[in-house]
């Protein structure tokens, strides 16, 4: 028996197998040998019962594939940054401020410092999406788009929400390539706490690429906190087939209420 | 390498676990932690070429929990605590002592492998061999990295 103490490590890859004889015949004589490895083995043991293999291996394998689908997502954003930031800065303001005017005629918006009309509408108001694509050739420069109607590849659009009292809510797209893209919160990792109140538009616009067919944006609402990156691994799993059938609805919990709206692509 | 996450998971996560605690001291952080440095390692698949998986892990654990007590606002429990936190970089201000402030000094410029090297040399109690041997560095590599602490630490008690 010597009188060193050997770091944990030695300890860990002596039980694993991992170390050379001379190393492990080392971690054999060195003090508290014995209930170190014994204190180690029964852990061990408490660890597999309580956090089994099947179980953890999944959430660490979903955890990786929504980190490695955030990266896809985080260039396609960085993309529409710099649309908004270097090549269409007029239309994206354009957007913003039609979409403030517009929001206040009356046609199911409320315009923001009324809360009279705010109570009004949150009463019996049910949660929304809109899309508006900005137009120079129509009045005020911004048109709202109908659930179905065309749009072509290059338009600027951008997305708003209405929570209409739900607590919690996410916006993403699936378009007809299967590509899955989430508009709101900002990444998977960001809680889905919606701002409550009138109709809020996300804080960029949006160029439309020229996936194919379609683009279905979607808005779903819980009244409890959800985890955005889990349900978008799911929704990744479920795309191709949307693709493939885009009047087929997402599968999702049944606690969430789901509004969308689909523009379809081609001239 | 292809890895076989579950496969791994069986074989490593609780020394993983165990590493996580000793540095977070908080079992819900620890959990989080590990599950961040399977996740890690996932990433890294395509470069992997390494033959002792513990020691890669061990290191990933390291990195890993330094960088969550860095924005903790853990106080120290112990003496090797206080240690920890102050190589970090954790930035609460009570109660810290002042060769915990002179810690934060001096790892402050260092690069996040430094701190690594500095857990596994200093609180762990790795020797140098066994430190170069967990980091994929020369010996002298890390000598030379515990040297430029080393002066870095003689300037800043000169101030």
């Amino acid at each position: 028996m010597s009188t060193e103490r050997v770091p944990e490590l030695l300890i860990e890859q002596y039980l694993l197998g991992e170390l050379s004889p001379e190393a492990a015949a080392r971690v054999e004589r060195s003090i508290g040998f014995e209930e170190r490895v014994e204190m180690i083995r029964r852990d061990n043991d408490s660890f597999a019962r309580r956090y089994p293999a099947g179980v953890y291996a999944a959430r660490i394998r979903n955890q990786y594939d929504a980190g490695a689908r955030t990266q896809k997502h985080a260039r396609r954003r960085a993309r529409v940054v710099r649309v908004l930031t270097l090549a269409l800065p007029g239309a994206a303001a354009m957007l913003a401020i039609g979409i403030l005017l517009f929001g206040g005629r009356g046609d199911g918006f409320v315009a923001s410092g009324d809360p009279q009309a705010e109570i009004t509408r949150l009463k019996g108001a049910q949660p929304g999406i809109s899309l508006y694509r900005a137009d120079p050739t129509v009045d005020g420069g911004v048109q709202r788009l109908s659930d179905g109607e065309r749009a072509r590849p290059g338009d600027v659009v951008q997305l708003a929400y209405q929570a209409a009292g739900a607590s919690y809510g996410m916006v993403f797209s699936i378009d007809g390539s299967g590509a899955v893209t989430l508009h709101y919160p900002p990444s998977p990792a960001s809680s889905p706490a919606l701002t409550p109140g009138g109709e809020q538009p996300l804080p960029y616009a949006y160029r439309l690429d020229d996936a194919p067919r379609f683009e279905t944006f979607y808005f779903i609402t819980s009244e409890s906190p959800f985890d955005v990156s889990t349900l978008l691994a799911d929704l990744h799993g479920q795309a191709a087939h949307i693709a493939g059938d885009p009047d087929r609805s997402p599968d999702l919990p049944r606690h969430f209420e789901i509004r969308t709206i689909t523009i379809r692509k081609g001239e | 390498m292809a890895i076989d996450v579950e496969a791994y998971y069986r074989r490593y996560a609780a020394m993983v676990l165990r590493r996580c605690r000793f540095m977070l001291r908080d079992e819900e952080a620890a959990l989080d932690a590990m599950q961040d440095v399977f996740v890690e390692l996932l990433r890294r698949e395509d470069d992997l070429v390494h033959s002792a998986p513990s020691s890669l892990l061990y290191t990933i654990a390291t990195h890993v929990c330094l960088n969550r007590l860095r924005s903790s606002k853990r106080r120290p429990e112990t003496r090797d605590d206080e240690i920890l936190l102050s190589i970090a970089g954790d930035e609460s201000p009570e109660d810290r002592t002042l060769s915990s402030h002179f810690l934060d000094r001096l790892f402050r410029r260092e690069p996040d492998g430094t701190r690594t090297i500095a857990v596994l040399h200093y609180v762990d109690g790795l020797t140098l061999e066994e430190t170069a041997a967990q980091v994929g560095l020369s010996i002298s590599g890390v000598r030379k990295r515990l040297r430029r602490l080393r002066a870095r630490s003689l300037e800043l008690r000169d101030i």
